[in-house]
């Protein structure tokens, strides 16, 4: 949607980031030609990116959410699929770091175990802290297998209870009585990857797409501009559903999550290629293009290395403010029951069995991958903003 | 400005063409036929369903005929006004629209403006005050919109309705109302449960408009004669508002074509967490049942509704912009 | 015959009771008013000569009140007919023990079950004031047996042979060419009522037999042809609300898909009065709310807007919230027994068509493995909160039809014991994940689809996958949506289905989908309850020797008048089940609950749940009152 100003602005506003280019690669023919330094086009950038406050707090915030992808299973206490009979709807464990006891106080991170009972009458398990029984809690605690990266065979965690077995719940369990915070661990790595994945397809597909109708214009721009209109007047989530239940039903869980992925892709890459047409359009008629061209460079030289240059930080920042819509879309196909499917944990499988009544009346800890959906999504929009501002030429 | 109509006319209704087609085999993809979704569901019942009933009802959808003959006979249907049959249902597809459009309509309308009003404020003040605290509130509560997932705020608001004030929020009309004709106490009584869905619609698609208003008026503020302007003396806000906002909001009257999907896309959802008597859930119905005319005609409704918005706003953006009208820079 | 005789003493009883009060009935006071103002013929023209007398369940009730309600979507027939629309000719008693008069004021049955004879009750009217006579009951099943008619109608009648003729203005006898024991039975469940939903005098308007134009008219209505607008309008549907009734309400608004709400008004017409003579039903309206999702309702039940339901959203899952929420919501919660014997019954697909899968599954030991492999109490203690104990797919312990060897043989967790059995069957080879290899070298790797929208059902099967990898056996286990769960068995590409244990009390005899192959629903064996239903049909196939004994005896227990014989020979069908195993069960499911509005009188404190008995339909709900 955002798309519309920019190409009513296109032309003036690509024209000055074209000047930024040609100044940065004439910055040694020219020193201290408008910017007075020696700083290249991404320098300038990430100067102007830093004063967007909120967009660097988010990009930490998306560099914790990356590194929680990356070493899921280190870092999740417990199997995510470990079912725990007695501990469904178990709430979350307070942590305490402070150990005191007879011999005095020593810093020893521990929890208090639960006291377990069934209200018959209700169907429930009531769950109370039991103060005589501390859980500790170690670090590199040994815990469920597994392969980091797939590769090194490891059991160390993190964190983890002193003993396998014992009831660790920081943000309490689900209504098997598995750990949420792992669950919520696991689900990171999904629901981040499906984002990155589907934008870089759709990056892919609007890049070659909108490249080619930019460059050659005339009948492929036409048919591109068609199939774009088209696509872009379907309510998607019918679509979505259409496709998704289309898939066969004996695909692994993997080729499940790629078909989705791939049919969200497929339709999100009309706003990049939108993008990047425009940015051609524009690109086109510049001199220097024209220069390379009638200096005998090839099409895929000029392209690559005269005009790809001057819109990346644009594709970048349509890139990552398509990522939250993506995420989102992964959500609202799981609530209707057409996304991904457990055992698959994602944040919108997890959430999928959180929206209920039942969980928001005993259970609203099994909200928490909304929250982590919430703050992935702000964080990514605000660092597309923070983007876009700092490739936009008139913040100066 | 006719030319350029009519080529767009000519182009609307091509699309719609592809449209139909594309949507014909999508309700087809899923397997199974209406038929085994009747089957299913008799059994979940606890119901066993006769074997010649089911092969009499196969034959009398002409379930097993060649997808083209189906297809040709829905488009066929199509242009004589006769929208096709609802299985389920047991009616004529164009009388279930009819009754549930002006509703569907008013609920999407209603969310558009309001959320039109939260928008321009709201991008007004995160552009005049870039970066200030108001800006960064703004953009939050704007970005919070976007970044919660309709259904879920749906469903806790629903929730916190029940809690703090004893009331359910889902339908349109309370129960005492549902069957009674239009009137003032009716209306109030619409008036309190419509504000939940446009609400949770409106702040879905808030942001995006906020971040195109923003992004534009930038633009526009830097210019010289804004300048010019507070340099003769003209006070802050009467420059902002008398010539920027009016420049900046141009873009956005294109942005309606693209809202209008957006809209129709989360009010689906919505509209079945909160139970509205909107068309959206008799979508979703006929999508899991394989009504496969009723779903058919339904998002090409929404597709062409779409694409009526774009049109209009289109329109409206050549009349205000004659380079468009004149071909000489794309409409979007 | 049991059944019969006691049917008829009560009827008996019935006619005493009421000669007793014949001269002073009461109405409600909106009815008297229009009495008065000469809108209304009086409650005594409005009665049948002898009306059926209701013995409340706590005692006489007050006029007035609303019974809210709510509905699932477009098509939840179901809870209307188990609310309002529960009004067969006889009827199950409270405790569904026998089969009890209802419109019908007598019944009898000959010897070998092949004439039923049924009196109904002189003066009996339709809701619209016409009367109700045999020629209805005829009308309805002449219908139904119409050569052209190509819509739904109960399975249990052989339509091609029936007779019905009208002895006199009351009295109907129906004529079976093949005896037909359970009948009687059949007429009291759910499918029952068909034969009163069709009253001639406006039904025949579709019926070509009577109506020349029946076509036309159903071409005006938006139907394809005229069976299927008498089965959209005087079947069992209620989408429109034109349909004269016999039911305690009668239908205002049609039940379209477009209304959200449907209402019901009291019907001044109802046979029953209570004790005291005043004419049911107590309650003025009934008011139904179409909802889309389960939410819905669960929010509306605890903010007391559902005065007597425990429809969609009464599941183990809710109950907390349920519970909790009885005081702000002003109601209380009394129990159901489900009568379904099983929380999940795992059928493997002893028909498939891989011959080594087939072979495999059809092997006992190897199912044996498999049910001793599940740690049913973990189960019971994760799904449902330790309510319920292990029970194979067998009659509940309440049934009369109760075997103790089928419901307990194998339940016990034993992995040990199970690995020894796949073991001895020479599984003993396995691949690097230790997932035992099948006699041609592949991993054995079971294909399960669930329906999505039980969650249970998905939920047991994660436990399985891990109690079954424990074994050696891979569990593929997917969610689908429920039409592809079925389409996929229907088509016989299944390795297993997982459904609920429906046929655990009462209707074990009438659906006995796990004990042997039967119906369509019989999943464990769909090609060889193909060839039950007919030997010739498309996917029929020839059974084991066991499947075709005990196909054998049902066809006996079908043309047998006594229900001794019918226990007897039902109890040589559960013998051979027993030994089979056909079918492995989790546990039974625990006790349901009905959410009930606190000022509710005459509300039974228990009931059993069943499709086949529609609770609370044979309860009477037109004793339901409000006390004020």
């Amino acid at each position: 949607m955002t798309m519309t100003t920019e190409n009513l602005s296109a032309a003036e506003a690509d024209k000055d980031i074209v000047a930024t280019t040609e100044d940065a690669q004439l910055d040694a023919v020219k020193p201290g030609l408008q910017y007075g330094g020696t700083e290249s086009q991404w320098q300038l950038i990430r100067a102007r990116f830093r004063r967007h406050r909120l967009a660097r707090v988010s990009l930490w915030i998306m560099a914790v959410f990356a590194i929680v992808a990356i070493f899921a299973e280190f870092l999740a206490p417990k199997d995510p699929h470990d079912v725990q009979a007695r501990y469904t709807y178990a709430p979350p464990q307070a942590l305490h770091f402070i150990d005191r006891d007879a011999d005095g106080w020593r810093i020893k991170p521990y929890v208090y175990d639960y006291k377990v009972e069934v209200e018959a009458e209700s169907l429930r398990r009531v769950f109370r802290i039991d103060e005589t029984k501390k859980i500790y809690v170690r670090f590199f605690a040994e815990g469920f297998e597994y392969k980091l990266f797939g590769l090194i065979p490891m059991n160390r965690h993190l964190i983890g209870p002193e003993k396998k077995r014992k009831p660790l719940f920081l943000i309490g369990s689900d209504r098997l009585g598995r750990d949420m915070l792992s669950r919520l661990i696991y689900g990171t790595r999904i629901s981040l990857s499906v984002g990155l994945i589907g934008v870089s397809m759709s990056l892919f597909l609007g890049v070659l797409i909108g490249g080619l109708a930019g460059f050659y214009g005339g009948l492929f721009d036409a048919a591109t501009q068609r199939v774009i209109e088209f696509l872009r007047s379907l309510p998607t989530i019918p679509l979505w559903m259409g496709l998704s239940a289309a898939m066969p039903r004996d695909w692994s869980p993997l080729q499940i999550y790629f078909a989705i992925t791939l049919i969200l892709s497929l339709l999100g890459w009309t706003e990049l290629a939108r993008v990047v047409r425009g940015r051609f359009l524009a690109l086109k008629s510049e001199d220097y293009v024209s220069a390379a061209l009638y200096d005998g460079a090839s099409h895929v030289r000029v392209v690559l290395r005269h005009m790809v240059p001057a819109f990346t930080s644009h594709i970048i920042t349509a890139a990552s403010l398509a990522i939250p819509g993506m995420i989102l879309a992964e959500t609202a196909l799981s609530f209707l029951g057409l996304g991904l499917q457990a055992p698959v944990i994602s944040w919108g499988v997890l959430l999928q069995e959180a929206q209920n009544i039942r969980v928001l009346a005993t259970a609203p800890w099994l909200l928490a991958p909304g929250l982590a959906i919430i703050v992935a999504v702000l964080a990514m929009n605000f660092i597309g903003d923070g983007l876009r501002d700092a490739a936009d030429p008139y913040t100066h | 400005m006719i030319a350029y109509l009519a080529r767009r006319l000519i182009a609307m209704i091509l699309t719609l063409l592809i449209l139909s087609m594309v949507v014909f085999v999508v309700i087809q993809l899923p397997p199974g036929d209406f038929v085994t979704s009747y089957i299913a569901r008799l059994s979940s019942m606890g119901e066993v369903p006769d074997e010649n009933v089911v092969e009499a009802i196969r034959a009398q959808y002409k379930l097993d005929d060649p997808l083209f003959v189906q297809y040709w006979a829905w488009l066929e249907g199509m242009f004589t006004g006769n929208f096709g049959f609802s299985f389920e249902m047991k009616r004529p597809v164009a009388e279930i629209f009819s009754q549930r459009i002006g509703i569907s309509l008013t609920v999407e309308i209603l969310a558009i403006v309001v959320m039109w009003g939260i928008a321009i404020p709201i991008g007004i003040y995160s552009a005049v005050y870039q970066y200030s605290v108001g800006d960064y509130v703004a953009t939050i509560v704007g970005f919070l919109g976007i970044a919660v997932p309709n259904f879920l705020f749906a469903l806790i608001l629903m929730y916190v309705c029940y809690v703090w004030f004893g009331v359910t929020i889902t339908g349109l009309n309370s129960p005492d109302f549902a069957n009674e004709r239009w009137s003032l106490a009716k209306l109030l009584d619409f008036a309190s449960h419509v504000w939940a869905p446009v609400l949770v619609i409106a702040t879905g698609g808030a942001a995006t408009l906020i971040r195109v208003l923003r992004a534009n008026l930038l633009d526009e503020l830097k210019k010289p004669y804004v300048l010019t302007a507070r340099a003769k003396g003209l006070k802050r806000h009467k420059v902002i508002m008398r010539y920027p906002v009016r420049v900046a909001m141009n873009p956005l009257i294109s942005v309606v074509g693209w809202v209008l999907p957006t809209v129709i896309s989360s009010s689906f959802v919505t509209a079945i967490v909160l139970n509205m008597p909107t068309l959206s859930p008799i979508l979703l119905r006929a999508l899991l049942s394989q009504d496969m005319y009723l779903a058919g005609a339904l998002i090409l409704f929404m597709g062409f509704l779409t694409m009526i918005g774009t049109l209009l706003s289109d329109i409206l953006l050549a009349w205000i912009d004659p380079r468009i009208r004149m071909g000489m820079i794309g409409a979007r | 015959m049991r059944l019969i005789e006691r049917g008829m003493l009560t009827g008996m009883l019935g006619i005493l009771a009421s000669s007793v009060w014949a001269a002073d009935y009461s109405e409600a006071p909106e009815l008297a008013e229009q009495v008065a103002a000469g809108t209304l013929p009086p409650v005594e023209e409005r009665l049948p000569e002898n009306p059926l007398v209701l013995e409340p369940i706590e005692g006489i009730g007050e006029y007035g009140g609303v019974w809210r309600s709510a509905l699932k979507g477009t098509f939840d027939n179901g809870w209307i007919r188990r609310t309002v629309a529960y009004q067969p000719l006889v009827a199950f008693d409270l405790k569904w023990q026998k089969v009890i008069p209802n419109i019908a004021e007598s019944f009898e049955a000959n010897a070998d079950a092949t004439e039923f004879t049924f009196k109904t009750r002189k003066g009996h009217k339709w809701s619209d004031g016409a009367p109700f006579t045999s020629a209805d009951l005829v009308f309805a099943i002449e219908t139904l047996s119409h050569e052209d008619y190509a819509a739904h109608r109960p399975g249990f009648i052989d339509w091609g042979t029936i007779k019905a003729e009208a002895i006199d203005d009351v009295t109907v006898k129906i004529t079976l060419a093949e005896p037909n024991g359970t009948l009687m039975q059949r007429l009291a469940a759910v499918d029952g009522p068909f034969i009163v939903n069709a009253p001639k005098h406006f039904c025949s308007q579709f019926v070509p037999d009577h109506n020349e134009n029946a076509a036309e008219v159903a071409k005006e209505r938006g139907y394809d042809s005229w069976s299927q607008a008498f089965e959209q309008i005087c079947y069992f549907n209620f989408t429109t609300a034109e349909r004269p009734t016999l039911n305690a309400w009668r239908q205002v608004t049609n039940y379209d898909g477009i209304n959200q709400v449907i209402d019901f008004e009291r019907n001044p017409y109802f046979f029953k009065v209570d004790p005291a003579g005043n004419q049911l039903p107590y309650i003025d309206d009934i008011q139904y709310v179409q909802t889309e999702n389960t939410e819905d309702i669960l929010l509306k039940v605890i903010n007391g807007e559902i005065d007597f339901s425990n429809r969609h959203f009464a599941t183990v899952t809710n109950k907390p919230v349920v519970f909790d929420g009885q005081e702000k919501g002003g109601y209380r919660l009394t129990k159901t027994i489900d009568a379904r014997m099983n929380s999940a019954v795992i059928q493997l697909n002893l028909n498939h068509e891989d011959p080594a899968k087939r072979e495999l599954y059809q092997n006992k030991d190897f199912r044996v493995a498999l049910s001793h492999a599940i740690d049913r109490q973990e189960i019971i203690e994760v799904m449902f909160a330790g309510q319920g104990t292990p029970h194979q797919a067998a009659p509940r312990p309440e049934s009369a039809f109760y075997n103790e060897e089928l419901a307990t043989q194998y339940t016990e967790f034993d992995p040990d014991l199970a690995n020894e059995l796949l073991d001895g069957l020479g599984l003993t080879e396995r691949n690097d994940e230790g997932i035992r290899l099948d006699s041609q070298g592949n991993p054995i790797t079971i294909s399960l689809l669930t329906a999505s929208d039980f969650i249970e059902f998905n939920d047991i099967s994660q436990l399985l996958v891990e109690y079954w990898a424990d074994i050696g056996i891979a569990l593929d286990q997917r969610n689908v949506e429920r039409s592809f769960a079925y389409e996929h068995f229907r088509s016989n590409q299944h390795d297993m289905h997982m459904w609920w244990g429906d046929g655990g009390l009462g209707d074990a005899i009438l659906d006995p989908r796990y004990y042997l192959p039967f119906n369509g629903e019989s999943a464990f064996a769909y090609k060889w309850a193909q060839w039950f239903m007919n030997p010739d049909g498309a996917g029929a196939e020839m059974p084991s020797e066991a499947a075709k004994a005990q196909m054998d005896l049902y066809r006996q227990l079908e043309t047998s008048g006594s229900s001794e014989e019918q226990a007897r020979l039902f109890g040589e069908i559960l013998d051979i089940a027993q030994d089979e195993f056909w079918a492995i069960g989790i546990s039974l499911p625990p006790e349901g609950y009905v959410v009930a509005n606190k000022r509710l009188g005459n509300v039974p404190e228990v009931q059993p749940f069943a499709w086949q008995y529609p609770q609370p339909g044979p309860m009477g709900t037109s004793q339901l009152y409000y006390k004020n």
